[in-house]
């Protein structure tokens, strides 16, 4: 497999970057870590923006730095595309002079230009100034330059750090696209594993400017969740055809089953998706551990639709908060509640032993986030 | 050009003078302003105080020793008499190398300060989508900072043509050559002709104004894009 080889040191404010390793050239890839640990710096090193980055860049069979011989192929040699988390339009041209911006500097003729500007939805936009657009659509007509400029790798350092949640989800579903109708190999800088999570295929994780964990995201995820200050979530993968049980179209909701779908009480109710699913669609569900609380018995008074019984199954003491592993009809879900509540509930007898402790969880329909994985293979 | 009045021919040499020095002043002050803008090295004060000696410093003190610089027993004069074959004292050339120096700060510090403003962000941008730097610096950065250059080459413009000391130093007083509009003013007022000193005085005067009115028309509105990102990126 095509992969970048990177065994760079870059000096940092207060520490060095160094990263010794291959990262996937396909797919998705996610770089996650927390402010200031370096994510953005090892984006600018491998496009070649660090003018300091000492060591070696491979890129599939071709050399991009090589400190030992003095070789350091420039930025605009690379054909690296890179979204800035400031978008970094050219404000002295419409959108569309930005796009031909791009065009005539490509190195490749095989995009076709029309159906970049489709698929980012920016048709519309073409004759204005990018200072009149709002963040959504600036990030989307940066793509559309990236993408016009027809780059080899497309990185993007935090794509989603100023838009709110509808364009959010609306740019995920995006990049999807562009990985699979561009055969795009796309790294993409994050601090928010739901959005990891949703979009990306491998994962590295950076502490302090060294990689931490790098692989499939489910496994990354996983041995990260044994940490603290991790959002842990429960992910869940729902073929339409297979698990509609339920279609509360006046209420703008649906239920899914979740394991077997002869179980009636093996259901998620959740908010009918904003994009257009079809039968053949297989829907990703996320439910924050934050968003699902524990009760001990059955709450029948209560407005919230998901209620589910379940056994303990492990609980791990973080740091202010404890994670509780709970299994609902042979599916995993994680919850976090506090220490205080933990001691409430009399939880924490439970810990380290194998005695089953019988509790319900619940969550709203609407903390279930959802993205259609339809055009994945 | 010999059968036109003096005058009129103290008023070409000026605005050829003008023309000239600031073709001259935009080439060579760009990318000096440039360096300076990007340049991180401690020296960089003494670089830019080097610049700003004009502002300060009596013209004649730069005319005494550029006449002495091109007189031909100096290297500068010599090395430019074995290149041309004409003396470099007392000709229109040593007019524009004088005023060069003279003016240099009035284009160095607009530009370096726009260039500044600007920063790398976008200079970035546009190498990452394949831009050589010279290109960078036409697509990008010359457009994103025009006013500043319509500043720094109308105050080029403007100080070169209000010039005397210099001129007087270096440049003598040869009609159709050297002398310029401020020298042949202080020729009118040497020979009490008041009238003519008038004429000049007042139309140097008017004509400044007027001059200066156009370029702040011209740049009315047109603030660097360069500050306007600044004030983005910062909110």
């Amino acid at each position: 497999m095509a992969d970048l080889t990177l065994n760079i040191q870059l000096p940092l404010k207060h520490f060095t970057l160094s990263v010794n390793t291959a990262l996937p050239v396909s797919g998705i890839t996610a770089i996650f870590g927390a402010s200031g640990a370096g994510k953005t710096s090892l984006l600018r090193a491998i496009s070649g923006l660090e003018k300091s980055t000492q060591g070696l860049i491979l890129f599939n069979d071709k050399t991009w730095l090589n400190t030992a011989n003095n070789t350091n192929i420039k930025v605009h040699q690379r054909n690296v595309g890179l979204v800035f988390q400031d978008n970094r339009l050219f404000d002295h041209l419409t959108v569309e002079k930005n796009l031909q911006y791009a065009l005539s500097r490509r190195r490749q003729k095989q995009f076709n230009y029309q159906e970049v500007i489709s698929l980012t939805n920016i048709t519309a936009l073409l004759s204005q100034y990018p200072s009149t657009l709002s963040g959504g659509e600036q990030q989307r007509v940066a793509i559309a330059r990236a993408l016009l400029n027809e780059p080899e790798f497309l990185l993007l350092d935090e794509p989603f750090s100023a838009l709110d949640m509808r364009n959010k989800a609306s740019l995920i579903s995006l990049l999807h696209q562009v990985n699979k109708q561009f055969q795009l190999p796309i790294l993409y800088v994050s601090h928010s594993l739901d959005d990891i999570q949703q979009l990306a295929d491998h994962l590295l994780v950076l502490s302090h400017g060294e990689v931490s964990h790098l692989g499939r995201t489910a496994k990354v995820i996983h041995q990260l969740n044994y940490g603290d200050n991790i959002q842990q979530q429960t992910s869940l993968k729902l073929a339409i055809d297979q698990t509609l049980t339920e279609q509360l179209t006046p209420y703008g909701l649906m239920a899914l089953s979740f394991t077997d779908i002869s179980q009636p009480a093996a259901k998620l109710y959740l908010s009918t998706p904003r994009f257009q699913l079809n039968k053949q669609a297989t829907l990703s569900c996320y439910i924050s551990a934050d968003d699902i609380s524990i009760c001990l018995m059955e709450n029948q008074q209560s407005s919230i639709v998901n209620q589910l019984a379940g056994v303990i199954d492990e609980i791990t003491i973080l740091e202010k908060k404890a994670l509780i592993k709970v299994i609902c009809h042979q599916q995993e879900f994680y919850v976090t509640i506090s220490l205080y509540s933990l001691e409430k509930l009399q939880l924490n007898n439970y810990l380290n032993q194998s005695q089953t402790r019988h509790v319900y969880i619940q969550f709203k329909a609407s903390s279930v986030k959802t993205l259609n994985d339809s055009n994945e293979s | 050009m010999n059968s036109l009045p003096p005058d009129i021919i103290a008023l070409i040499t000026t605005l050829e003078l003008a023309l000239f020095t600031t073709i001259l002043l935009l080439v060579l002050g760009t990318p000096c302003a440039w360096y300076l803008a990007k340049m991180q090295s401690r020296w960089k004060v003494l670089f830019e105080a080097f610049i700003a000696l004009p502002l300060i410093l009596p013209p004649t003190v730069i005319g005494f020793y550029l006449l002495i610089a091109f007189s031909p027993n100096a290297l500068p004069g010599q090395i430019w008499q074995s290149v041309t074959g004409t003396q470099l004292a007392f000709s229109f050339s040593a007019l524009v190398i004088g005023s060069f120096f003279y003016s240099l700060p009035f284009v160095v510090q607009p530009l370096q300060k726009a260039f500044e403003q600007l920063g790398n962000n976008l200079i970035e941008a546009s190498q990452v989508l394949g831009a050589k730097p010279l290109d960078s610096f036409f697509s990008i950065v010359m457009p994103m900072t025009k006013a500043s250059f319509i500043t720094a080459a109308s105050l080029g413009f403007a100080h070169t043509i209000g010039e005397f000391g210099i001129v007087l130093m270096i440049g003598g007083n040869i009609p159709g050559e050297t002398r310029v509009l401020s020298i042949a003013l202080f020729d009118h007022v040497e020979a009490f002709n008041y009238d003519q000193a008038h004429i000049l005085a007042a139309g140097l005067l008017v004509g400044s104004f007027i001059f200066l009115a156009l370029i702040a028309l011209l740049n009315k509105g047109k603030k660097n894009t360069a500050t306007t990102i600044k004030t983005n990126v910062e909110s």
